[in-house]
């Protein structure tokens, strides 16, 4: 029994244990110094903006990269849930995708990240490689390669953009298996939160002309109603006022989420989506500010949590440099400890460290 | 009984899911008939590929390309939904302001969770006319097995639906002198 008890507390430490530990891994004072040559390789795979979306798990997601039959059954259930909440999703935003047709986000990141890991004067880069696609990068050689992986995406209620850069360096040496072996060397993520826009509601004159024309419909059918034989009327009378009333609810009322997201794609793309372009674009810089801040920092997370010397911003959060109107923190406490995150004063912190 | 079960399941769950980039053979004839409603053109279409990144997207983080040429594939697609009247003239650059472009701007397949969805994004295009507008086709539907021939399929449905919502301006265009 005492063996039992010993076996559990080992594995509830290890599992607590494991728990605990950060994400980010800082390189050691040794690579720093060696001045190794780095092969750069900046990724942005993606195609079009992107929204999160709502993800039913109810069932399981065991094997749900095979797709289906590579779930288990109870995934079935979720699969149609997921499935339509991914075609809300791609009809939702729609609206903005059209409106960014003609801007190279991938282009512009490419430029910038290039750009900020050039000034380092600690880092050999001796090698660029530019990804905007699935492709994955061979290597010929055995040498060390550092990988800047971006996305951006919409919160689930559209009311934020958000932008994801991965920062890690491997160690890759060429062995006579297929796969190369991967050594981590350092590891951290870079995370851009936009100021938060207001949610559309619904406007008094959408609601008026929404009115009108339910109230001239209803009008027309009624008249209809002369037509019928008299037995019928009372009961078509009945199922038009009904019908009146639900159509005064769904498109008088405020926005339903689906035609609120909608509203918000839509409120994205006016003036040829301006305000997003100048969000993302206000990303690359922020995301560059915060690898220029953190690759070359050593310190343990640890250490920092342990520091008061350094101000809180917020419970779990370490502010690591200010400028007008934003804030990057550092994250000491979450699952993602280490992990940088910009945004902007008047925004909820915990957009930082949750997913919205 | 178990291990028969997991003998007989565990192959068929490794030949599921790819386990290297697809190469689709795209090929849109057989997805759909001609409904034989053919658009007679007066004007030339001049077909130009303007993708960035010539992937079609990830199945199973695996990148999804194409070993045919992307024009048969739309040639196909545009005789079975426009008819043999549109005449479509494939080009490289963007050429006369008073000609109709049909631009490529996008086609991709994603696999999210256990969906898939595929996009195709077109721009039908006469500067002098200064007439510009997007079509998009979009398709979702539960991804089972992350196949070539499942991939290629919802593909084809994305195309289809992009060609579609173009339909009906494009015989506007074909059908009027003046500008649309």
């Amino acid at each position: 029994m005492k063996d039992v008890k010993k076996i559990l507390a080992v594995v509830i430490i290890a599992i607590l244990s494991g728990c605990a530990s950060t994400y980010k891994i800082p390189m050691t004072k040794e690579f720093y110094e060696s001045k190794k040559g780095i092969h750069l390789g900046t990724f942005m795979a993606q195609k079009e903006i992107d929204a999160r979306m709502p993800i039913s798990t109810a069932g399981s997601a065991v094997g749900v990269q095979f797709g289906l039959l590579g779930a288990l059954i109870g995934s079935a259930i979720d699969s149609s849930n997921n499935n339509n909440n991914l075609t809300n999703k791609e009809n939702q935003i729609a609206p903005l995708r059209d409106s960014l047709i003609d801007f190279d986000i991938n282009h512009l990141y490419h430029e910038e990240a290039t750009k900020t890991v050039n000034t380092f004067e600690w880092m050999n880069i001796y090698k660029i490689t530019n990804v905007s696609d699935y492709e994955r990068v061979v290597f010929d050689e055995d040498q060390y390669f550092l990988k800047l992986d971006s996305s951006y995406a919409l919160t689930k209620n559209f009311d934020s953009l958000e932008f994801f850069t991965y920062a890690t360096i491997y160690k890759i040496k060429k062995t006579s298996k297929k796969k190369d072996k991967e050594t981590v060397l350092f590891r951290n993520l870079y995370k851009y939160v936009s100021p938060v826009s207001a949610l559309v509601q619904r406007s008094d004159e959408e609601s008026n002309q929404a009115r009108l024309s339910i109230e001239q419909w209803y009008e027309t059918e009624i008249l209809k109603l002369d037509e019928l034989k008299k037995s019928k009327r009372k009961a078509k009378r009945r199922s038009l006022t009904k019908s009146k009333n639900k159509k005064l609810e769904e498109q008088t009322g405020p926005y339903t989420w689906g035609e609120r997201n909608l509203a918000m794609a839509k409120y994205w793309s006016k003036n040829d989506a301006a305000l997003i372009k100048q969000h993302l674009n206000e990303a690359l810089v922020e995301v560059s500010k915060m690898i220029k801040l953190d690759l070359s920092d050593l310190k343990p997370i640890d250490e920092y949590k342990k520091d008061k010397s350094i101000e809180t911003y917020k419970r779990g959060l370490q502010v690591v440099a200010k400028s007008e109107g934003r804030v990057i923190v550092r994250d000491i406490e979450s699952g993602m400890a280490g992990q940088l995150c910009s945004l902007s004063i008047e925004t909820d912190y915990r957009r930082c460290i949750r997913n919205f | 009984m178990r291990k028969i079960l997991f003998v007989i399941v565990l192959p068929l769950l490794l030949s599921c899911a790819p386990s290297k980039p697809l190469q689709l053979p795209l090929s849109y004839e057989g997805h759909e008939k001609g409904n034989g409603e053919l658009i007679n053109c007066s004007k030339e279409l001049f077909f130009l590929d303007t993708r960035k990144n010539k992937s079609m997207g990830q199945m199973s983080g695996f990148p999804v390309g194409s070993d045919t040429n992307i024009a048969d594939w739309l040639a196909q697609a545009t005789v079975i939904h426009f008819g043999k009247g549109v005449k479509v003239n494939w080009s490289t650059k963007s050429g006369e302001p008073e000609n109709w472009f049909l631009e490529l701007k996008n086609v991709y397949a994603k696999h999210q969770s256990t969906s898939v969805a595929a996009t195709t994004v077109f721009i039908l295009r006469n500067r002098a006319q200064r007439f510009k507008k997007v079509y998009r086709g979009n398709v979702t539907r539960v991804n089972w097995a992350s196949g070539e021939a499942e991939t290629q399929e919802v593909l084809n449905q994305a195309l289809k639906d992009g060609l579609t919502k173009m339909k009906p301006d494009l015989i506007r265009i074909c059908k009027q002198n003046e500008p649309v």
